[in-house]
Parts: structure tokens; C-alpha cells; sequence
């Protein structure tokens, strides 16, 4: 094994040593100052946004959708028969963030189904089946 | 009688044509070597996609060297190579080619390059290089690491790190392991560029530590290649040891806060700033991180559905087959058979050792900082080795409290620490690169 002086090694060494901790911490450093800064820049335009758009919506009312809804696009379903579905879907989220701020659910939309007619008749006639009804 | 001495001639030469006289006793170690790594990566499953391309490289070069040689050119007399490149020649019409009066016409009419020494003319005739000599031009060129960069981008969710940046801490401590066997490996007789190359493998990232030794010691390739795979393998047994010594009960038991959701636009953003960031502050680290977000920003953008599923699949595959093989193919018993390799070995065990180290060591930091809101164990997923080390960090968590997920926390530090060791590899390579 062969040993080269030991001066020489650790001044080369160390400056290698003290450059390069400090280059990756300043560079990192600078991203997470710049990351946090963009973050609530996004932040901040989409509160705006969604601002506008409720005061928007406040000032005219919505239409009422006369078009049909496309079959592959994820559809809004009103369920009033099943409130209950509702209350597991809000305490799953209540559960899920913790308790403490208020928080209001705006929609429930189920996401489009890749079954086909025949498949979703099955699985609903066999949910059925299975709940009694 | 001449039909059986006919027979008996060829076997003789296919026996000085066979490993049974070129090889040497280093080869059929290595031979032995590649079976234990066949059995670590078949059977023990540790790192197989990489570890099972590597073993039969190093398999297939000690049994057949001239698989990986170079192309080289063949110096053969004029009169040789005028025999053989002439049909149906007579002595007579070559002797009349090489006369003083037809030589320089001959010569003229040769496209190789000719050579004339003592008065006597050779052509430079040029062979050809082994199959693993052109697919390692990849490696040599720096070209297969940034592209396998490129797929693991694709594969990546940087958003715990965008909902928690101070995460970037962690990926930052945890290679100061690098600098750290930087200094053990000048102190021990190691260039300046070994040890730059050696002290890499903490940051326990492959392609990183493959392209900064081709760069800087390529002839140390093969040790230092199958070194960082390995322990990249071996994280499991390497980390949970040191990440209980240095943390109590109390701080592995930790739960952490709910990580914020991320919104798309932010995660669109990420790649595009630390890609200008880290090349205009760190040019040399450009190919590697530039790589990396680009395939994070076809993820992320999801309008290039197509080249984003070549990129992390095919793309992917093709090229770890080549880097594995290629890398595996540097092995060879004469390189890899030194004290030289030994030493690689340890020091990059210490370098992954002194990451995980430093990487918690800095997670106790942010926990006093933050009282008790983060767990120490998160630290050691700073040292790239995605996700493996983050899977890790999970299961030592959960051995204390068996209802606490750290996955996507300590995702954040181990994806912080593919940047770092990317960053990390830019510095070296600006510092000792020629």
C-alpha cells in the first residue's frame, strides 16, 4: 500500500472536500428556496382564479346544461337516494385529514367506467343482490 | 495417412485456438466471481436487472478476451496481402507488381495505408473490434447513464419533494459521504481522480458513479461499477443497522404531518427550474440532471403519452442490457484481481455507510429543529438508491410503530438525493475533470 505525503493529500483533499459540501448544499439550498417561491406563486394565481370564478358564478347563475353529457367523460351522478354513501365518502375524508379545519365537499363524481353495458348491469344487479333489495 | 494427420493438425489448433491455453487462472476466478453474482442475483433477487446483465459480461470476457478488444490494424507484408487479394495469382505476377516500375501503381491501388520499413512495404490492413468493444463506446462516451437518467426520470414522483423542499436537506447531507471517502481514498494512495471516482458510489447511484469513473478513472470501471450495484442491492441489510444506532425509539416513532397535494402546474415547473438552475450554477452536471427532468417533464406534462412510455420502458431496458453487460465486460482477471479492488470495495462500503450516517444525522437536525415533527429515519433515504432506501426508511419506522406509513416522506429525501449525487458528480467533475 502506498501512502503519498500527507500534506499534500489533505490540502488538495479538503479543498475538494469543503467545495464540494458547499456547492451541493448552496445549490439545493437555492432550490428549495426557489420551489417554495414558485409553490405559492401557483398557489396565489389559482386562489385568484377560483376567486374570480366564484364571483363569477354568484353573479350568473350556471344554465342549465341542455347537451348531452359525452359517454366517456366523467359524469356527475346526483344520487338523493343515497345519502348515506355521502356520509361514508365525507367521514373517509374528515378521517383522512384530521380534525380541525372546516372543510366543505363540492362535488362527488364518479369517474368513467371502462365496463361495458353488459358488465355494469351484472356488478349492479349483483350489488343488489348482495344488500337485499 | 494424410486424411488422419489432416484431422489431427486441426484439433491440435482448435485446442491452441481454445480457453484451455489462453486463459489464465485470474480468468476462471472471475468466472467463479460471475457465478456468485448470477446466484446473488437469480436467487437472492438483489438488483437482478442490473446485476444478472453485469455477471455474464464479466462471464463472457474471461472466457473469451478478444469479445471486448479494441479494432486494431494488422501490418501485413505487401506480397502476403497482394497473395491474398489477387484471384488466381502466379508468383510471377506479383513479383511483377512489386517491380520498381509497377510499385507505386500497386500502392496507389491499395486503400489502406501503406507502411515501408527497411525498403520493405507493409499495408495496414484493419480488424475489426469485439462485439462489447462497440456497445461499450456508450459507456465510454458518457452516452448510456444520462439516458438511463432519462427513463428514471420517467419513473419519478417529485411531488414530496415539491410539497416538502426542506427534504432537499437530507438528499444534501447525505452525500457528504462522498467527500468524506473522497479524502480516506487520496489519504491511502489513491489520484486525485480515483478517489473522486470511489467516493461516488456513497452517493449508492449507478449511473452517476459509472459516468463520473468514465470520465475520470476509467480503468477503475469495472470494481467501482459492480462495487455501487451491490451495495445499491445491499441496502437492506447495510442501512437498518446504522439507522438504529443513531436514532432512539422515540424518533423512529415518529409520525409525520400529512404531506400537502401538489398541483400539476407545480410539478411541470419543478423540472424545468432545477434544470436551468443546476446548468447554469453546475454546466458539468447538465447532461445527468437535464436527462433526469426531461423524462420527469414527459411524466408530468402528459402530452407525450407515446415517447414517455418508450422512454421508461423500452428505451430503459435496452440500455441497462448494454450498460450491464458492457460494464461487466471491463472485469476482466487482470483488472479486477488487485489490492486495488479490495480497497474500492471497503472505502465504497464506507462512502454508502457514512451517507446513510450523515443522511440521519441531519434527520435527528430536523427533528430538534422542528420539535419532533420529523422522523430521523427519512434522512436515510437521502442517498438516491430509488426506492429502495425510501422503502427502507418505511420499514424500520413501521418495526416501532406499525401504523406509521413514512414511504412518501422519506420519498422526498430519496429523490433529493438523486439531484445531490447528480450535483455532487458535477462538482467533482468541474474540480478534477481535464
Amino acid at each position: 500500500m502506498s501512502f503519498i505525503p500527507l500534506s499534500a493529500a489533505t490540502d488538495e483533499s479538503l479543498v475538494i472536500l469543503v467545495t464540494g459540501f458547499a456547492v451541493v448544499f448552496a445549490v439545493l439550498l437555492l432550490l428549495i428556496g426557489i420551489i417554495m417561491a414558485y409553490a405559492a406563486i401557483v398557489s396565489g394565481v389559482q386562489n385568484i382564479i377560483n376567486n374570480k370564478k366564484k364571483k363569477s358564478e354568484k353573479a350568473s347563475p350556471a344554465p342549465v346544461a341542455t347537451t348531452e353529457t359525452p359517454v366517456s367523460a366523467p359524469a356527475v351522478v346526483s344520487y338523493d337516494a343515497d345519502l348515506q354513501t355521502i356520509a361514508v365518502i365525507a367521514a373517509a375524508v374528515e378521517a383522512f385529514y384530521g380534525e380541525g379545519a372546516s372543510r366543505r365537499i363540492k362535488s362527488i363524481s364518479r369517474t368513467a367506467s371502462s365496463r361495458s353495458e353488459w358488465a355494469a348491469a351484472g356488478l349492479n344487479q349483483n350489488i343488489s343482490a348482495r344488500r337485499g333489495f | 495417412m494424410e486424411l488422419l494427420q489432416g484431422f489431427i493438425d486441426a484439433l491440435v489448433g482448435l485446442f491452441y485456438d481454445s480457453g484451455l491455453v489462453s486463459l489464465t487462472w485470474q480468468n476462471y476466478v472471475m468466472v467463479a466471481i460471475a457465478c456468485v453474482l448470477f446466484y446473488l442475483a437469480i436467487k437472492k433477487q438483489f438488483e437482478p436487472l442490473l446485476l444478472l446483465p453485469i455477471a455474464f459480461g464479466m462471464l463472457l470476457v474471461n472466457l473469451y478476451p478478444p469479445i471486448m478488444a479494441a479494432p486494431s490494424t494488422n501490418m501485413m507484408p505487401l506480397g502476403e496481402y497482394l497473395a491474398e487479394h489477387i484471384a488466381d495469382f502466379d508468383n510471377a505476377s506479383i513479383e511483377s507488381l512489386m517491380s520498381d516500375a509497377n510499385l507505386q501503381g500497386t500502392l496507389d491501388s491499395i486503400s489502406y495505408a501503406k507502411t515501408c520499413i527497411d525498403g520493405e512495404w507493409f499495408v495496414n490492413v484493419p480488424t475489426n473490434g469485439g462485439l462489447l468493444y462497440y456497445l461499450y463506446q456508450g459507456v465510454k462516451l458518457g452516452i448510456y447513464p444520462p439516458l438511463i437518467f432519462l427513463g428514471i426520470g420517467c419513473m419519478t414522483d417529485f411531488g414530496p419533494l415539491i410539497s416538502n423542499p426542506k427534504s432537499f436537506f437530507l438528499g444534501a447531507a447525505a452525500q457528504i459521504g462522498i467527500f468524506v471517502t473522497f479524502i480516506v481514498a487520496a489519504l491511502i494512495g489513491f489520484t486525485s481522480e480515483e478517489a473522486g471516482s470511489i467516493g461516488i458510489i456513497g452517493g449508492a447511484d449507478g449511473p452517476t458513479a459509472i459516468y463520473v469513473t468514465t470520465k475520470l478513472a476509467p480503468h477503475l470501471l469495472g470494481p467501482i461499477a459492480v462495487a455501487a450495484y451491490s451495495y445499491m442491492a445491499l441496502v437492506p441489510l447495510i442501512q437498518p443497522p446504522i439507522m438504529k444506532l443513531l436514532t432512539t425509539k422515540k424518533e423512529r416513532s415518529v409520525v409525520m404531518q400529512q404531506l400537502r397535494p401538489v398541483s400539476k402546474l407545480e410539478k411541470i415547473l419543478f423540472p424545468i427550474i432545477v434544470t436551468i438552475v443546476c446548468s447554469i450554477l453546475l454546466p458539468s452536471a447538465a447532461p445527468l440532471v437535464g436527462m433526469l427532468m426531461l423524462g420527469n417533464l414527459f411524466k408530468e406534462s402528459g402530452v407525450v403519452d407515446r415517447i414517455f412510455k418508450t422512454a421508461q420502458n423500452e428505451l430503459m431496458n435496452i440500455i441497462t442490457i448494454f450498460l450491464g453487460v458492457t460494464v461487466g465486460a471491463t472485469a476482466t482477471g487482470q483488472v479486477f484481481l488487485r489490492w486495488d479492488t479490495l480497497k474500492i470495495i471497503g472505502l465504497g462500503l464506507a462512502a454508502f455507510c457514512l451517507g446513510t450516517a450523515f443522511g440521519t444525522l441531519f434527520g435527528k437536525l430536523m427533528y430538534i429543529f422542528t420539535k419532533g415533527k420529523v422522523n430521523p429515519l427519512i434522512g436515510s433515504a437521502g442517498v438516491s438508491a430509488v426506492p429502495m432506501a425510501a422503502r427502507v426508511a418505511n420499514k424500520v419506522g413501521q418495526q416501532e410503530n406499525p401504523s406509521n406509513f413514512l414511504l412518501m416522506h422519506a420519498m422526498g429525501p430519496n429523490v433529493a438525493g438523486v439531484i445531490g449525487s447528480a450535483v455532487a458528480a458535477g462538482v467533482l467533475l468541474s474540480i478534477l475533470g481535464k
